[in-house]
């Protein structure tokens, strides 16, 4: 019996002095939750003539309220990363293709995730409605409602904007 | 008040059994135990942000086997390098069994293997904690108050217990303790758990007990 306490205890110090070490708190986390904005469009010429477009130019986004520019007359946009509020459920952006400017705000709610004491946490979100002034928005379709990162597609716009006609264009008429 | 009864009733238990047992009984009489390692030692490692106090009861069942409960609390704070502030308050019981090596070496002296089973909640406050919002707003911070956790932990101890004067031994536990239970992710999880220590799959202790035997 003696024999086989002493060789547990000889165990249980070795696993001791393993399991001793205390792990060190460093924060490398980047806070990455943005709903992802997709965009379609169809350009309308004088004539009439409606050309369907996968990427924008001359695109200018930002929060209302904000002074920083998420777009600053961007070419080739073919989406966008948002970031929602995390301090109220209510978040409202600008958009402006030329002299044309729109409204959207996004109704959600807010989850903590928290990540440690030093990092704190990040707040995902839920989308409940998404709605739009209609200068350039013609539709809105919500995509997935939950907001997690930046990867999957959340939202998409469907925009008439009058010509010219931007950089990427296909010359399919038909509307989706 | 819920520590306060806790105590008591293992003092009651104390007065009931501490009649004189016969040699051949199966009943040899009860220990009560106060760990000094453990106050000491969290108050040294955290800075004095961590309080925790722990007592342990056993019965001498042929002076072999010691059915065993453990129980106590802490208080623990802790503030990080970004000024987030936690504040738990929470307790532990722990079930278990030793089994003693030296049955002939007489009831205050034993060298002991064991288990237990231990159960341990808290309810804790955090504040000041940052939330990202690179865009809208930088310096946001937010408290979270009123949460609570529970948590389930096992443990492999090996202990020793020496006579100094008759009825008053010391000795000491040494655990190796493993946590069972595990939250979820982005759960605000609190980060010391009474009886365990530091929130993490395994961890180890030291206890340093005063003792006395009825």
């Amino acid at each position: 019996m003696r024999k086989t306490l002493t060789h547990i205890a000889f165990a249980l110090l070795c696993a001791c002095f393993v399991v001793a070490c205390k792990p060190s708190e460093s924060c490398l986390v980047q806070d990455n939750v943005r709903m992802k904005l997709i965009f379609t469009a169809d350009s309308i010429s004088v004539e009439g003539d409606s050309i369907s477009l996968t990427k924008l130019d001359s695109l200018t986004l930002f929060g209302l309220g904000n002074d920083s520019i998420i777009l600053n007359n961007s070419k080739s946009v073919a989406s966008v990363n948002l970031p929602l509020r995390t301090d109220t459920t209510v978040t409202t952006f600008v958009l402006q293709y030329s002299d044309l400017r729109d409204t959207f705000s996004i109704v959600h709610t807010n989850r903590e995730q928290f990540v440690s004491l030093a990092c704190g946490c990040f707040v995902y979100h839920d989308i409940d409605t998404v709605i739009a002034t209609s200068n350039l928005v013609d539709s809105i379709a919500i995509i997935n409602q939950t907001i997690e990162n930046h990867v999957q597609d959340n939202v998409s716009f469907h925009l008439i904007v009058p010509s010219p006609i931007p950089a990427d264009t296909t010359t399919n008429p038909t509307i989706e | 008040m819920k520590r306060c009864i806790a105590i008591l009733s293992v003092l009651s238990i104390a007065v009931l059994v501490s009649a004189k047992v016969p040699r051949d009984s199966i009943y040899q009489g009860w220990n009560l135990k106060l760990d000094l390692a453990t106050p000491i030692m969290e108050l040294a490692r955290s800075k004095g942000r961590i309080h925790s106090y722990e007592l342990a009861t056993n019965v001498s069942l042929l002076n072999r086997y010691y059915p065993t409960l453990e129980v106590g609390f802490a208080h623990t704070e802790r503030l990080s390098a970004e000024n987030a502030v936690y504040k738990g308050d929470g307790g532990f019981f722990k079930v278990g069994l030793d089994i003693s090596a030296l049955k002939k070496a007489g009831p205050d002296n034993q060298l002991y293997a064991g288990i237990r089973i231990a159960y341990a909640g808290q309810r804790y406050n955090l504040y000041d904690v940052r939330v990202l919002d690179a865009y809208w707003n930088p310096e946001q911070k937010k408290d979270f108050r009123g949460l609570s956790h529970h948590d389930c932990f096992g443990e492999v101890v090996l202990g020793v217990q020496v006579k100094i004067v008759k009825g008053f031994n010391m000795g000491w536990y040494v655990r190796l303790k493993m946590l069972f239970t595990k939250g979820k992710d982005g759960q605000l999880l609190p980060y010391y758990l009474p009886g365990f220590g530091y929130r993490q799959s395994t961890n180890f202790g030291i206890n340093y007990y005063i003792g006395w035997r009825f």
